[in-house]
């Protein structure tokens, strides 16, 4: 198979079975399906599942329908749209896009925040053919759980849906598991792309730090902020992120450094690669063996497929953590200081205490934290001298109840913050299932601006293995 | 000057020095975990290797 062939066959197949991007851009471009049908579809799936998995803020149905018909023109016509043609994309509701409601799913977001028209990455997948069908929820400016006596829905699992999706880019996560679009935007502050993307069953990439623009996106942490795709496939994160990356003057944070093709790197084969596996955090408390179980399996497969594996230690690997996990929270409270004053009781109860920790970060902490971070750079540096891709577990655990959810004990069982302190490129793809029908996810990180060696595993590892193409039931009960 | 370490004392003069009015609930519950939270912080500064580190931040001085 090469790198441009969808993952399975696509021939007569309805836009309704079309798991992944390159099954539906294939179809796409074979004549069997349209643009419009592919729109459709995901509006079908919405009017049939939104209400109860809680996926959209804001739904743009009609213009979407529009988009798809000019994809279909231009098609038609003899013209390439793009990449992204006719794709289905969910945006995360902290992102700009033109003519619709930016509410950072809160009560005191200033709605002249989405008078800016599209984010650069918006903008980037539009231009690439993509197709915004909608606004996705999100924890409260991206930190926090969901909060019940808030007027915002509460995004549900489609695997279990008393269970959480994760967080913060939450609707993106399951909206894609449960079909309602073939992609998204999530944001990743200290996991927000990874941690959903685990728990819903799809994969995710947090690449380097300054390889996507983040304006036009609601700051969280301004250093550790990402912007980052959501898919099924690793393959569709790499289509997605080809179209996203690259500099751009409104963030000065973004490295003028070429994109390579990250498709190229979809060779299906992991022969050398020189893989760490972080053992250790299997010590972590509370960590669940059938989790355990599924990493040991994971990286038996990539070993089978020929990836020299050896164990390795993340150095500093519990300052580190602390060093996203308050250092954002302190950046937070600079942004959100003013309001907290004024409109305590609007913001969410999760979210408000979470943000207070800033509170708690002196001066000095927040410069140490900067110090840790320099420090743990050069270490990991080091420690990828000796190999080219890090394997951890994304969580602990598998999806948490809704009922009883506490933010502190969530940040206590995500192994993703690591990666945002050190800012590599990080993704999670899907592993296994816990018993009880769970999804389990892989995060794999690499070395900075290295994301192509990321994918390249992701992909070798979702060619041999089926997880990632897994479906809810309850999706499959309205494909019906 | 006194110091103190009471996490309540602490909590209350870094509410009322950042203007913050919270519930008593909220109060209670950032009392009771910045004991842990601030044992978090400090393991930083025993980072052996960040003791000679310059900080990662960044500034230009333009636009």
């Amino acid at each position: 198979m090469t790198a441009t062939e969808p993952l399975t066959a696509v021939a007569t197949t309805p836009a309704a079975e079309l798991l992944t991007i390159a099954d539906a851009a294939a179809a796409l471009r074979a004549g069997t399906t349209t643009a419009v049908e592919l729109v459709r579809t995901a509006i079908a799936r919405a009017d049939a599942l939104d209400a109860t998995l809680g996926v959209y803020l804001h739904r743009t149905d009609e213009a979407a329908l529009e988009a798809a018909a000019a994809v279909d023109a231009a098609l038609a016509a003899g013209d390439d749209p793009g990449p992204l043609a006719g794709i289905p994309l969910g945006i995360k509701d902290i992102l700009s896009v033109e003519g619709t409601p930016t509410t950072s799913q809160s009560l005191v977001m200033d709605p002249a925040f989405g008078e800016q028209g599209d984010a650069v990455v918006v903008a980037r997948l539009k231009a690439a053919g993509g197709i915004v069908t909608g606004k996705t929820t999100t924890m409260e400016y991206a930190v926090g759980c969901p909060d019940p006596s808030k007027p915002f829905p509460i995004p549900r699992n489609p695997w279990d849906t008393e269970r959480w999706t994760g967080g913060s880019s939450s609707g993106t996560g399951n909206g894609v598991a449960a079909g309602l679009f073939l992609g998204g935007l999530g944001t990743d502050t200290g996991g927000s792309v990874r941690y959903p993307a685990a728990l819903c069953g799809i994969s995710g990439m947090k690449q380097t730090f300054g390889r996507v623009p983040k304006s036009g996106c609601t700051p969280l942490g301004f250093s550790y902020d990402h912007v980052g795709p959501m898919a099924r496939s690793a393959h569709d994160c790499a289509l997605m992120l080809g179209v996203m990356a690259g500099a751009h003057p409104s963030d000065p944070t973004t490295a003028d450094i070429d994109v390579p093709d990250y498709l190229a790197a979809l060779t299906g084969d992991v022969t050398g690669l020189r893989i760490g596996v972080v053992t250790h955090l299997l010590d972590t408390p509370g960590f669940d063996p059938e989790n355990a179980v599924a990493f040991r399996a994971a990286v038996d497969v990539l070993a089978a497929a020929g990836a020299d594996v050896v164990e390795v230690t993340l150095p500093n690997f519990a300052e580190a953590m602390t060093a996203t996990a308050y250092g954002f929270c302190a950046e937070a409270f600079a942004y959100h200081r003013g309001d907290l004053q004024d409109r305590w009781a609007d913001y969410g109860i999760h979210t408000r205490m979470a943000i207070v920790k800033g509170m708690l970060f002196s001066a000095a902490d927040y410069v140490q934290a900067q110090r840790v971070r320099r420090a743990t750079v050069k270490a990991t540096t080091e420690v990828m001298e000796d190999v080219d891709l890090l394997l951890t577990p994304t969580t602990t655990v598998a999806a948490p109840l809704i009922e009883g959810l506490d933010f502190d004990l969530v940040m206590d069982t995500v192994l993703t913050p690591y990666f945002n302190a050190v800012g590599l490129p990080a993704m999670s793809i899907p592993m296994g299932f816990t018993s009880t029908g769970l999804p389990l996810g892989l995060q794999i990180a690499g070395r900075p601006f290295e994301e192509s060696t990321v994918f390249q595993a992701a992909d070798a590892y979702q060619r041999i293995t089926t997880h990632h193409l897994a479906v809810p039931a309850m999706t499959l009960e309205v494909a019906a | 000057m006194s110091t103190t370490t009471d996490p309540k004392t602490t909590v209350e003069v870094l509410l009322a020095a950042a203007g913050l009015t919270v519930t008593p609930e909220e109060f209670d519950a950032i009392v009771r975990s910045y004991p842990d939270v601030r044992a978090r912080i400090d393991a930083m500064y025993a980072v052996p290797m960040a003791k000679e580190e310059e900080p990662q931040l960044v500034f230009t001085p333009f636009v």
